[in-house]
């Protein structure tokens, strides 16, 4: 703690001669080696103490020497060299670390029993309420989650309500912080804002009530015109260019801005808003809207793309606008795409125009959702074999900006996980079923408020057993295969798919704000909080952390059930001539799909995409003009690495065989 | 089957499956670019021949196939006469 000491008489003199006033100069307060020249035209009220301040900060490229110029300040805590000048009104109750830099503010402060944003609810999903998450600094998308979602369990909800708001009360003060190395510049009113270290806020209009998490490592920036109220970003969080929020949290690595309004709103990590108007939502883990027009409302949404023009309505004149929707992970919607609440829309599906119907269609992943004279269609498991699945496994992982120590939110990025595979295995189910129930002169049956073709239910089918079998058996083999010293004997394979103790082994999973978490796992940790089990909320992430770290093995656990399920024998109990045969399987499911998705390829080069090239000229600078800008199908670096994998197929495929026969 | 059943029966569905004519559609039509097959229909229209001629079709296979004529040869490759 730093020592400070009254102001010595020619200190006084030297402030009061650089027109310097206080209520009394007894209250304020100065460190061993304070300048009093440095400080001037300053008003000083209640308790104030200063630090050091003969350093020198660097603004817009200039040298200035710290201290306190033309500023009122109240009952503040202002550390060592740290340049404030030009307040309009007054800093008042604060503490302002060391190195802060605050210029041009009309006014920060703070008053009584402050929370800085914590506390506040946020009524995702239902306007109306009852869904209510309640904002805290370290908030997770999975601890919003349980709050939002399992509103079933009382008793949980009574549980994790109470430490949320143990932890709130801990926020509480009469003092706001600055922390060290922050800057604020050209900002108007900031009334109860924490702000994190070496955070910048640079031109916002107005904020109130929250709090900006900020670190060394990943900056925060709040930007020009920037108005928000009751709300927390997270470190990393960009807020800029004219976003209006209020009653929001920003996430990790978040990037909001271009005017786009969040209202009553969670935009978990890495994701973007621009343009936009948001109201209600819980927007798991990159959810990214980029365009004008667009509304995302009372709705869930993760690894989700917004084409513009995207719409809900969650308000059928009857009892408000109670209506909610839930579209999985790593949806996408085109252009004026539109949904009616309530709905359920699968994992990684296109939705293309129109949805005048609810929707309630969550076992049919990767499908796409469409309109044909206003009714809405479905053609089952189509994205499974779409370049645009293949690219997003890569990208997101890629685009993870988050760099602070902690990354709050606990992400699975994989496409192909217990959860869309369990959830296609139930879809291929409901799609047999209806498959054989439907006569051959019907076209199509209606089911959860979709058309389904009855030509395409067994595409559906064959679909979903390919990307099922690949899945299954994929990671069945990776097991063999990828641990330590290479298998001798059968036993030594026996042993390597065996289940460890610990790991979960439900079939049915949840996507947890971005998080993949099996039942039985989620049921622990909701008995853990029931039970006082966990103490704080640093022990409940604690929780969510060790279910990230135990995806691997609890994947496995899913995996052997699933296995049994599919093939009539565990993962442990394969014997090499069944080995073999799953060889087989798993060798022509990668080959089917592979050459789906270059197929499908294809169609990116063809004729029908050079509309509109080769502006001016003939067919041939036509052809001409695609390949120059858009390159050619054989040197697409990504149509390279796909058949490059078949390669890579074939020689895993041998492998595979010669082990298999190395034990028959 | 004979090649002519075949394309008699291919030209039927097809013209089920996109609402048109038969007679508008001939064997050097593409599916796409004369008869306005999308992607989504070309998945279709494999369905609905697989359907047809009761086979079940490696689709990655069928998709390759681009023209009315095209598609009666794979066929009558895979259909015994």
């Amino acid at each position: 703690m730093q020592e400070f000491r009254n102001l010595s008489p020619e200190e006084i003199q030297a402030l009061e001669l650089g027109g310097c006033t206080a209520q009394t100069w007894d209250s304020v307060q100065v460190s061993g080696d304070f300048d009093a020249k440095r400080v001037r035209d300053t008003a000083f009220f209640g308790t104030v103490r200063i630090g050091s301040n003969s350093a020198q900060v660097a603004i817009g490229g200039l040298n200035r020497p710290c201290g306190i110029f033309n500023a009122s300040i109240a009952d503040c805590t202002i550390g060592d060299n740290v340049y404030i000048a030009n307040i309009g009104s007054v800093i008042r109750n604060y503490v302002i670390e060391d190195g802060v830099i605050i210029e041009d503010a009309s006014s920060m402060i703070t008053v009584e029993d402050a929370t800085f944003g914590n506390g506040v609810p946020i009524e995702v999903l239902n306007e109306t309420g009852g869904r209510e998450v309640t904002l805290f600094n370290e908030m997770s998308a999975q601890v919003a989650y349980v709050q939002a979602f399992y509103r079933h369990d009382e008793d949980f909800q009574k549980k994790l309500t109470r430490l949320i708001d143990e932890y709130v009360a801990h926020q509480r003060s009469n003092h706001g912080c600055i922390a060290a190395s922050a800057r604020v510049q050209n900002c108007g009113m900031v009334k109860n804002v924490n702000i994190g270290a070496h955070a910048v806020l640079q031109g916002a209009l107005r904020l109130e009530n929250g709090t900006v998490l900020s670190c060394a490592e990943h900056p925060s920036f709040v930007g020009a015109g920037v108005v928000m109220d009751h709300f927390i970003l997270s470190e990393g969080a960009r807020v800029d260019s004219g976003a209006v929020l209020s009653r929001a949290f920003v996430g990790q690595g978040t990037q909001v801005g271009k005017q786009c309004s969040v209202e009553n709103s969670l935009l978990f990590a890495n994701s973007e808003a621009f343009h936009t108007e948001i109201c209600s939502v819980f927007a798991g883990p990159y959810t990214v809207t980029h365009h004008k027009s667009t509304l995302l409302i009372a709705s869930l949404w993760s690894f989700y793309n917004a084409g513009s023009g995207t719409n809900q309505s969650n308000h059928m004149y009857k009892l408000g606008p109670v209506h909610q929707g839930v579209f999985e992970r790593g949806c996408k919607t085109g252009s004026f795409a539109y949904n009616m609440m309530a709905c359920h829309i699968p994992a990684f599906s296109v939705i293309i125009g129109k949805h005048m119907a609810n929707l309630d269609i969550p076992f049919f992943p990767f499908s796409f959702i469409f309109e044909e004279e206003g009714k809405s269609y479905m053609l089952m498991g189509i994205n499974i074999f779409s370049l645009g699945t293949v690219r997003d496994e890569e990208k997101w992982p890629s685009r993870d900006r988050r760099k602070a120590p902690v990354k709050r939110d606990q992400i699975i990025f994989d496409v192909y996980s217990p959860f869309t595979v369990e959830k296609m295995r139930r879809g291929r189910a409901i799609l047999q079923d209806l498959y054989e129930k439907t006569p051959r002169e019907e076209k199509s049956v209606h089911y959860g408020g979709i058309i389904i073709k009855r030509l395409l239910m067994k595409k559906g089918i064959r679909y979903y057993t390919l990307a099922i079998n690949r899945y299954l058996l994929g990671r069945f083999f990776d097991r063999i295969e990828g641990q330590g010293e290479k298998v001798r004997t059968w036993a030594d394979v026996q042993k390597r798919c065996g289940i460890n103790n610990g790991s979960d082994q439900s079939l049915e999973w949840a996507d947890m704000g971005g998080l993949l978490i099996s039942e039985g796992r989620i049921r622990t940790l909701m008995e853990s909080v029931r039970t006082g089990d966990v103490k704080d909320i640093s022990e409940l992430l604690g929780l969510f952390e060790e279910a990230h770290q135990s995806y691997i093995e609890d994947e496995w656990g899913y995996i052997c059930c699933a296995f049994e399920q599919e093939y009539g024998v565990r993962p442990p109990s394969v014997e090499p001539a069944t080995f073999l045969d799953l060889v087989e399987k798993y060798t022509s499911a990668l080959h089917s799909l592979l050459a789906l998705v270059l197929e499908n390829t294809k169609s990116e080069f063809a004729q029908s995409a050079q509309i509109s090239y080769g502006m001016d000229w003939g067919d041939e600078e036509r052809s001409a003009d695609f390949q120059a800008v858009r390159g050619t199908y054989e040197g697409n670096p990504v149509v390279q690495k796909l058949i490059s994998e078949k390669e890579r197929i074939e020689s895993r495929a041998l492998h595979l065989k010669k082990l298999g026969e190395s034990f028959s | 089957m004979k090649k002519e059943e075949i394309a008699e029966r291919l030209i039927r569905v097809t013209a089920r499956e996109l609402k048109m004519n038969e007679d508008r559609i001939k064997p050097e039509h593409h599916f796409a670019h004369d008869l306005g097959a999308d992607s989504l229909k070309s998945i279709e229209l494999v369905a609905a021949f697989e359907e047809e001629f009761d086979l079940d079709l490696e689709e990655e296979e069928a998709l390759q196939v681009k023209t009315v004529g095209g598609a009666v040869d794979f066929f009558a490759e895979l259909i015994p006469e």
